[in-house]
């Protein structure tokens, strides 16, 4: 019995050791010895094909020092390696929240960038991508000032509850790594420069063709893009001839059908707005006739405008994949999205015409 | 019945008592017949008992058979010392031809009822337990007059007796139960009483080394009647101012008998922060420990850098820190008990508020920290009864061990092993968690 125990004793000594090893615990870091970068950007390097550039807050007591630490090396895990050896704490890449990529290596195409991220899973696939056309290591410095102050800056740029709008593109990484497999998928990434008061400005955003960047979109037409892949969130101010109009919420609702002269879409534009400012006394419906005329003709040129540079940011191709037969749907982009006839139905209602009596 | 014996009887008595501070002989006449008062005098009030014997009459008796006859007195059977243990009066013929029992006047020895001393009753009645089991149950009557109430006597112990009762309600208990608990108690007759949970070991609660206690202990006459109706089986043993109530089942952690003077709403409430007030006392410590040192990233990102800022300069890992902290709160708790209750308040002062400060202030732990303690340490007494606080105190521990290790998947580990060790919990074949159709009761 006596002797039954003391095994016992041992295989179960032996077996927690055994479990013991296995953990690493031994390996952890503790929160404080971590540093946790909220920003890395990828441009070209001069000598070597990348320059990673990471903005590393390090805690300090009652503080944060922010640094921009940047090299160059020749894949971008090698870069960040380089900085992880010079940087003191230990650089945890878990929660980083934007990458920014320049609009150079973006018109190279980042596909392969992209499924290394995601194969590596050094990243969080919700980290946020951008895409900059201006000098790097400015864009980081300048920012450091508002980190500094506030370490989210930059995450509530791309936050619904805080400082989004649905003025810009909004792309994590895992969405732009499924787009560049995707066959009937492409995405719009943001871009951004440093601005001169604020922290950042938006300037537009960038077309991503199969991971490459073909063109870029503006403010505007990027709001009509949100609005058309049902991404309006907020609100927004529409201003008219007579009137502005706040947009409270649009939403858009599809119907697809494939005919002998190539695919078809009607898309239907449910918009729900109130009145915000009025020049001249008109009446309601010439508000709403004003309104569905304008979003007509921008949601016709927006799409046009995709169509032709042979990006699909829109998903429009999502609508056709159960009524075009698999082998197909790899043709998607050569073959239908040319000919694809896009028909557009807008619906407006005036929900608040504000304490004011209108005219009908 | 008189028995008459020789008089070694008297000589056993004063070879096995005598040199007692408190035995008292002494020599009566009543109704003419000389005899010996033999007592304890911690026990008898010699003085008011031989005042009422010698009342007993005036004229002769012609014998002592007639004696014995007036003063009610009830012939000796078992072994005298016992006897005189107990409080009993002993008279003896001077020969020691004759003796026999009277009744005694006892010595006050236990305190009056009144409130219930280690634990708070809100509502309800607010009387509590003594240490004399016939007043006891004379509380329990008081709560509960019903015919239903089944009680039966086990005396447990070699030389010294101590008394068992086996409270139950025969038309709530089950009797198979009861007669089990009963047999076990019965074969353990004999062997000495060392403690509450020697009586758990012997009604057979596995695991055996399972810390998990297979009773709850009350102070209170309306909670035990509470229990009695849902069918426990309640335990007193004399000496102890608590019932037990076995067997336990999970429940009684969060639901005390008093809610039920609550509305349902109010009720529901309290319930719910008591479950919370469990789980925060255990898991809190653990996810510091996990989300500090093995995953910060499932924070967000504001939370991190807070938090690292607290920490900066702190030079222990975060489940030593953690440990520091906890053994502070943990000398405290035992200091406090030892303590008279004028220090008590004054050491709360220094280990609390002056301690914690200071322990920041020298940055050997973060400010998080002090806060989650407190919590897990405020939380850990919502639960039900102070077995169970030393219960989730323990499990803390394990819980910061494997969190430490294997970060929140260590968490989750560990309370699976919890859930199985609650779950596996059984006394007398009775599961902690009564998983069972519902009965009406009652």
């Amino acid at each position: 019995m006596r002797k039954r125990v003391r095994t016992g004793i041992c295989l179960l000594a032996a077996w927690l050791g055994c479990a013991l090893m296995t953990t690493g615990c031994w390996d952890y870091h503790d929160i404080n010895h971590r540093t946790v970068p909220v920003i890395m950007g990828v441009s070209k390097g001069q000598e070597k094909r990348y320059k990673v550039s990471l903005q590393i807050p390090i805690p300090a007591e009652r503080k944060l020092n922010v640094k921009v630490v940047s090299r160059e090396a020749s894949t971008i895990s090698e870069g960040i390696d380089n900085i992880r050896t010079d940087v003191e704490n230990y650089i945890d890449l878990l929660s980083i929240q934007l990458i920014v990529v320049s609009q150079e290596l973006a018109r190279e195409g980042l596909q392969d960038a992209l499924t290394n991220a995601i194969r590596a899973t050094a990243f969080p696939p919700k980290t946020l991508l951008a895409v900059t056309d201006s000098d790097m290591e400015e864009l980081l410095s300048n920012t450091k000032k508002a980190i500094t102050s506030d370490i989210t800056t930059f995450y509530k740029f791309a936050n619904k509850r805080a400082g989004w709008t649905p003025k810009t593109a909004k792309a994590n990484l895992m969405e732009s790594f499924s787009s560049t497999q995707s066959y009937t998928q492409d995405i719009l990434l943001p871009i951004i420069k440093p601005g001169r008061e604020t922290v950042l400005e938006f300037d537009g955003s960038a077309i991503l063709k199969k991971g490459k960047m073909i063109g870029r979109l503006s403010d505007n037409e990027t709001l009509v893009v949100n609005v058309i892949t049902n991404r309006f969130y907020g609100a927004d101010v529409e201003v008219l001839e007579s009137a502005s109009l706040t947009i409270r919420s649009a939403h858009m609702h599809w119907s697809s059908r494939v005919t002998e002269n190539g695919p078809e879409l009607v898309g239907k534009l449910n918009l729900q707005t109130s009145l915000s400012e009025s020049r001249i006394e008109k009446p309601k419906s010439e508000h709403i006739s004003d309104l569905e005329k304008l979003f007509l003709k921008e949601l016709e040129q927006v799409t046009n405008k995709l169509i032709q540079t042979g990006a699909d940011p829109l998903g429009l191709g999502n609508h056709f994949r159960s009524k075009i037969p698999f082998e197909k749907l790899a043709q998607w982009r050569s073959d239908y999205y040319p000919e694809l006839k896009v028909r557009y139905l807008v619906d407006v209602k005036i929900n608040n015409l504000g304490s004011l009596v209108q005219a009908e | 019945m008189l028995v008459n014996r020789s008089k070694t009887q008297r000589m056993h008595i004063v070879e096995q008592l005598g040199h007692a501070l408190d035995f008292h002989i002494q020599p009566l006449q009543i109704r003419g017949i000389p005899l010996e008062m033999i007592a304890l005098t911690s026990l008898v009030d010699v003085g008011a008992t031989a005042r009422r014997l010698s009342e007993a009459g005036r004229e002769h008796a012609s014998d002592w058979e007639e004696l014995l006859g007036a003063l009610g007195a009830e012939a000796t059977q078992e072994d005298l010392v016992k006897g005189l243990l107990e409080g009993r009066t002993l008279i003896l013929q001077p020969e020691g031809t004759g003796a026999a029992w009277v009744q005694s006047e006892v010595q006050q020895l236990n305190r009056p009822v009144g409130t219930t001393n280690n634990q708070n009753i809100l509502v309800s009645s607010q009387t509590g337990f003594i240490e004399d089991l016939t007043t006891n149950i004379g509380l329990i009557r008081n709560e509960l007059r019903s015919p239903d109430l089944k009680l039966a006597n086990i005396d447990i112990g070699s030389r010294e007796k101590r008394r068992i009762l086996v409270l139950s309600l025969t038309n709530a208990a089950d009797p198979a139960f009861v007669t089990d608990i009963e047999k076990a108690l019965q074969e353990h007759a004999n062997t000495p009483f060392a403690s509450l949970q020697q009586v758990s070991r012997w009604l057979r609660s596995t695991p055996r080394w399972s810390p998990l206690p297979s009773f709850v202990k009350t102070e209170s006459p309306h909670e035990v009647a509470f229990f009695l109706k849902k069918g426990r089986i309640v335990l007193l043993v004399e000496g102890y101012p608590e019932a037990i109530v076995i067997p336990v089942e999970l429940p009684d952690l969060f639901i005390a008998d008093t809610d039920r003077d609550y509305t349902p709403v109010t009720a529901f409430m309290i319930i719910a922060f008591r479950i919370l007030g469990a789980l925060i006392a255990i898991f809190a410590p653990a996810t510091y420990v996990a989300l500090i040192s093995v995953n910060p990233d499932v924070m967000k990102i504001e939370l991190i850098y807070s938090i690292a800022q607290s920490r900066v300069g702190v030079p222990y890992p975060s489940l030593t820190e953690a440990l520091i902290l906890l053994f502070i709160i943990e000398m405290l708790f035992e200091a406090l008990v030892r303590l008279p209750k004028s220090i008590g308040p004054a050491m709360t002062m220094v280990g609390g508020i002056i301690l914690g400060q200071a322990v920041v202030e020298a940055n050997l732990v973060s400010s998080l920290l002090i806060i989650i303690i407190a919590a897990s340490t405020i939380a850990n007494f919502t639960v039900i009864g102070y077995h169970f606080t030393l219960v989730i105190r323990l499990w803390r521990y394990i819980m910061l061990l494997f969190a430490s290790i294997f970060g929140p998947l260590g968490i989750v580990c560990g309370f699976y092993l919890m859930l199985s060790l609650v779950s596996s919990a059984t006394l007398m074949r009775h599961p902690m968690i009564p998983f069972k159709p519902v009965t009406k009761k009652e």
